[in-house]
């Protein structure tokens, strides 16, 4: 399955859902968005990517914020999401609230469904869940008021089982990746990921279905160095395909659209709203949401031992306050935990010269004994 | 268009007692050791050994008085992991601790417990979070709750636990780690006293935007709008200074004594200016052109608002009736919390409630202009700045925006493009500047 | 002929008193960068011959000229050559290549050869990129830190400076250096920025005096260096207490013959940078020849 072309052909997918069901798109920007409830309406929620483009009529309406946020702007204003019948955005990354902002307050669609979904930042408080759970209620009887369609416990049963299902295939597939010579890569594992994201997740947990025996089926890769990436959300593989035509794998990611969007599953209760708050509220935390105890710290720490990494790259998108402000207590845990990590600052394109630079020589850092870096050893090793 | 002089103008005289009170803040911060808290937290002040130290005028003022310093505290955090566009107040805050030294080389006074302003910007979020990673320390979250549109009874009820919990928990938790013990009467005495300033606050805010010419100019107000808010000084002394203001500015706006004798043009801004290079504003007074502020500036006495009868007065704030029972230590956080958990100060009408709130604001203050500093590291003062922009030009203000790094943060500011822009806007608009 | 004010010269040199017929092991290295490209040729570990030549159009053209620079009339030719590494951002125009290297293990090696084993801290300041690279005590490169984007800590910065201000770039360092205290530095997140705003900082200011010329010039020396010192520091130290130190500290590439950018780096580190016989421009061919 090439799951690249189900990420660039993302519109055209779900404006086909659309012909074929009747029903409404919901365009999503915050990782910590309940697309249960959506899926639970009838509405196919689908994850607002950015791309690479020239970027040539947001200025009019934003000023700096990173990249992506930025091409979102650009894609809304040139119409690329016109097919989108609602937008929706969680408390969290104030830029990506702006791109929210912008795509309503442009109303380039009049009749354009919004809704803003308060999901604490403060993610530790005992209030914090009936906040959550108050908050989804009135999602829920937003959607219901939009749909027209009441949404029963059946409902949210079924939503909840499609997409716990799905998480667990991703999952699985994460699962593979720990072996010392994968057979799936970083770039196509966050293919997958972001077509899991603007897709009808049954179709999508069909899709999977298939492709796990046959990624188990797969012969072994050969040795690379395994590498962690940490940082801002990115849209693309480039980084990662850069990475193994280095000779070197992202074997796993802690990304908010990587493995952070399906790593925890929703215990049912019978309470299901209260399920749902519970699982978004307990996921692994991205900066803005780790802002009490320090979680995240210590959850790259346990990817890094558990997927065996070499080392990690730690990308920061230009203008990512939240990762500009969270690093501080990555780059610590790295040191205090010996882990080499190589940092650097990332915008929508990569310059290849520059990133090649950085990876290639990192790399070689990283390889004891060398020995594939030409004459390296022989002068600066044992010899 | 000529610039001479048209009203009489004279110093003000509350200008002395706000540097006294400005400096003995000062020195508060740099002496004390013992319990010093760091973000918004009115409640802190009602603990007899509590300091309160926010980092926004500490930041501001590192870089307005010793930019070397600023610029090593900025680098000693960007070499630690935060990045270099990172709001300078943080940078040079935070930075200070790294390098274990305030500006004058005497050892950084170690902060006992660490408060994080919540998500009025997402780096004022964040930044208290280091204090605690670097030197382990308390520190206690909350949240900035927020949802546009109007408000919504459905969505208060849980928010408004969440925030009154958020509040309450450091209290007790102050208490039972210190062992100070909290004091529900100071904490009333605070509230009433910062009712007071806020009445006298919205009044000065009313004399400068009905008044031609303005008593004020916001380059004034700067000077001492932080106190008794960011730079926490004694209550008693706060409320007496802040009447004094007021009553200083009544008596020159009833006088026709000007703050600009060659008032012309009103302009406005939005969120705060560059706090190092504040020179602009007395520029632009070589053109006429007085400064009023911004929605920020005026928060303090509540963002004002058109009535429906089209007199001006204060966004329904949803403040508990004058006389509500505050018997327990909850029902205390309670009222001082108010009735709808939506913070309503200016970044959140902004951003949230109503983008287009300071077309209103410009219409209030009777401005002819808006200069809107776009700047490059600083979300929660930079996110709306364009949009706002536009919505201003389509209700016929002249716009002008100028770029920089961040309030606290010099790096991008060029001081000698920003003038160009000026004369550039103003002679476009016909003024020509006098130079005395 | 119109002066070129934000070049260095360019230079080569070819030993009389090697016979490199005698040789067992001739090797080169060739750094091909964006704005200089370098040759250094060894015959049996002995330093042979190394040009030092400025890049105009064609990388494939400077790539065969600097190894014709190095041999001078020697009569060596490149297929004589038994071991050929090439390194920088133009490395794939060497055709003749025998092997590909990475620029950060290339200045490292090269930088050990030129300073001596004590060097554990190398920074790089070349063309497009700036590379602080921390050493272990043996030959392994322990830490790398290179500048993220913007042109301000990067040499065609001064390159472009020098020329806009026609000061040669030989001078301007020394110039900015007679300052009686630094003045505040431009921009150091955009080159745009910081090029504006040093122009304009030869006009008078507003109820101020106006920067000297000198003044103007370590505004933005100052600048390239304060971008330059945020790539140094983040080199971790290997042990997450240990305070880290730069005593041992070389500069490679082009601005390392800049005092006004080193000076003020050495400033800041409280070090004194080591010193060479041999131009810093030659260090990645060094060690690419060394490596090769």
């Amino acid at each position: 399955m090439d799951f690249k072309a189900l990420v660039e052909n993302r519109h055209e997918y779900a404006k086909a859902w659309k012909a074929k069901t009747g029903g409404k798109v919901l365009g999503w920007f915050e990782p910590y968005f309940p697309e249960e409830v959506a899926y639970a309406a009838g509405v196919l929620p689908v994850r607002v990517l950015a791309k690479h483009e020239p970027d040539d009529v947001s200025d009019k309406w934003i000023y700096a914020s990173c990249y992506p946020v930025r091409d979102m702007v650009n894609q809304f204003l040139k119409g690329r999401y016109d097919y989108m019948d609602g937008l929706v955005n969680v408390e969290g990354c104030q830029w990506m609230y702006n791109a929210f902002e912008v795509a309503v307050n442009n109303k380039r669609k009049p009749d354009l469904f919004d809704h803003y979904f308060f999901l604490p930042d403060h993610t530790d408080a005992p209030t914090s869940k009936h906040v959550t759970r108050s908050e989804l209620n009135v999602f829920k009887g937003k959607m219901e008021e939009w749909t027209g369609k009441k949404i029963t416990d059946a409902d949210l049963d079924k939503a909840i089982e499609v997409y716990n299902k799905n998480r667990l295939l991703l999952k699985q597939i994460s699962e593979l990746r720990r072996m010392e010579k994968p057979v799936i890569h970083g770039a196509e594992m966050m293919n997958i990921v972001l077509a899991d994201q603007v897709m009808d997740k049954a179709e999508m947990n069909e899709i999977l279905e298939k492709f796990i025996p046959e990624l188990e089926a797969r012969e072994p890769g050969k040795d690379r160095i395994r590498l962690m990436l940490i940082g801002s959300e990115t849209f693309d593989t480039e980084l990662e395909e850069l990475v193994e035509a280095l000779g070197g794998d992202v074997v796993v990611d802690e990304l908010d659209n990587g493995t952070g969007y399906y790593w925890n599953n929703i215990i049912p209760q019978k309470d299901r709203l209260m399920a749902i708050g519970l699982k978004y509220l307990g996921r692994p935390k991205n900066p803005i949401k780790d802002n009490n105890w320090r979680r995240r710290p210590q959850h790259i720490f346990e990817l890094a031992e558990d997927y065996n990494v070499d080392g990690a790259l730690v990308v920061k998108q230009i203008y990512c306050h939240l990762h500009g402000t969270d690093n501080y207590a990555v780059w610590k845990i790295l040191r205090e935990r010996y882990i080499p990590y190589h940092f650097f600052e990332r915008d929508m394109l990569l310059p290849v010269e520059d990133t090649t630079l950085r990876l290639e020589s990192f790399m070689n850092m990283l390889k004891p004994g060398i020995n594939h870096l030409a004459g390296w050893h022989k002068v600066f090793g044992e010899d | 268009m000529a610039t001479k002089q048209l009203w009489e103008t004279r110093p003000l005289e509350f200008w002395n007692k706000a540097k006294e009170l400005r400096a003995g803040w000062q020195k508060s911060i740099e002496s004390v050791e013992n319990v010093v808290g760091q973000g918004n937290c009115m409640w802190a002040s009602a603990f007899p050994a509590v300091t309160v130290i926010e980092d926004n005028p500490v930041g501001a003022m590192m870089q307005n008085k010793n930019e070397p310093y600023a610029r090593k505290a900025r680098l000693a955090s960007e070499i630690r992991g935060w990045g270099r566009e990172i709001c300078g107040y943080q940078g040079n805050c935070w930075g200070g601790q790294f390098l274990g030294y305030i500006e004058d080389g005497t050892p950084w006074p170690r902060r006992r417990m660490v408060v994080p302003m919540p998500c009025v910007c997402d780096q004022h979020a964040k930044r208290g979070q280091q204090a605690r990673d670097f030197e382990n320390m308390p520190q206690w979250m909350a949240d900035m709750v927020i949802y546009p549109g109007p408000f919504d009874e459905e969505r208060n009820e849980a928010l408004l636990e969440h925030k009154i919990y958020c509040s309450l928990r450091p209290i007790n938790d102050v208490e039972r780690i210190f062992g100070q013990r909290f004091s529900e009467d100071r904490m009333k005495e605070i509230m009433e006293g910062n009712k007071l300033v806020r009445e006298y606050a919205k009044e000065i805010t009313y004399l400068m935007a009905q008044t031609i010419p303005s008593p004020l100019s916001v380059k004034d107000l700067y000077s001492v709008y932080t106190i008794g808010g960011l730079t926490k000084v004694d209550p008693e002394a706060t409320v007496a200074f802040w009447k004094m203001v007021r009553d200083e500015v009544k008596w020159r706006a009833d006088n026709h004594i000007a703050a600009v004798g060659n008032e012309r043009f009103r302009w406005i801004e939005a969120h705060p200016p560059s706090w190092h290079y504040m020179k602009y504003y007395r520029y632009m007074e070589e053109y006429g052109a007085i400064c009023l502020g911004s929605q920020y500036a005026h928060m303090m006495g509540g963002a004002p608002e058109f009535k429906p009868d089209g007199s001006i007065g204060v966004r329904e704030n949803s403040q508990y009736p004058d006389g509500t029972e505050m018997s327990t230590r909850e029902d205390i956080i309670r009222v001082s919390q108010g009735k709808e958990a939506r913070s309503l100060n200016a970044f959140k009408i902004d951003e949230y409630i109503r983008r287009d709130a300071i077309v209103e604001f410009a219409k209030i203050m009777q401005a002819d202009g808006a200069l809107l500093a776009i700047w490059r590291h600083g979300v929660g003062c930079t996110l709306t700045r364009k949009e706002q922009g536009m919505y201003l030009k389509e209700a016929g203000v002249n716009v002008m925006h100028y770029e920089g790094s961040q309030p606290g943060d010099r790096t991008d500011l060029d001081e000698k493009r920003l003038l160009d822009q000026l004369d550039t806007w103003m002679q476009g608009l016909g003024f020509r500047r006098q130079v005395n | 002929m119109v002066q070129k004010f934000g070049k260095w010269p360019e230079s080569c040199w070819t030993s009389d008193k090697i016979d490199w017929k005698a040789a067992k092991a001739i090797t080169a290295g060739v750094d091909l960068g964006t704005g200089s490209a370098q040759c250094a040729i060894f015959c049996d570990g002995e330093l042979f011959g190394w040009s030092n030549l400025r890049v105009g159009a064609s990388f494939k053209q400077i790539a065969e000229e600097v190894i014709i620079h190095a041999v001078g009339n020697s009569g060596l030719t490149a297929d004589k050559i038994g071991v050929i590494g090439a390194t920088g951002f133009a490395r794939d125009n060497a055709a003749y290549a025998t092997k590909k290297l990475d620029e950060v293990h290339c200045h490292a090696k090269g930088a050990r050869y030129m300073y001596g084993p004590s060097v554990t801290t190398v920074v790089d300041l070349g063309g497009q990129t700036m590379k602080a690279i921390r050493l272990y005590e043996w030959d392994r490169v322990r830490d790398i830190a290179i500048n993220d984007k913007c042109a301000t800590g990067q040499g065609r910065n001064i390159e472009q400076m020098c020329e806009l201000l026609q000061v040669p770039i030989t001078e301007i360092g020394e110039k900015s250096l007679d300052v009686k205290g630094d003045p505040e530095p431009v921009s150091t997140t955009c080159y745009n920025f910081a090029r504006t705003e040093t122009m304009g900082q030869f006009r008078p200011e507003f109820r101020a005096e106006p920067l000297t010329e000198n003044e103007v010039y370590a505004t933005h020396m100052l600048a390239v260096a304060w971008r330059m010192l945020g790539a140094i520091g983040k080199m971790q130290p290997l042990d997450p207490g240990e305070i880290m130190v730069y005593e041992d500290l070389g500069f490679t590439g082009g601005l390392a013959k800049n005092p006004g950018i080193t000076k003020r780096i050495e400033k800041e580190l409280r070090v004194t940078a080591l010193t060479s016989e041999y131009d810093p421009m030659l260090a990645g061919a060094i060690g690419a020849a060394l490596l090769a």
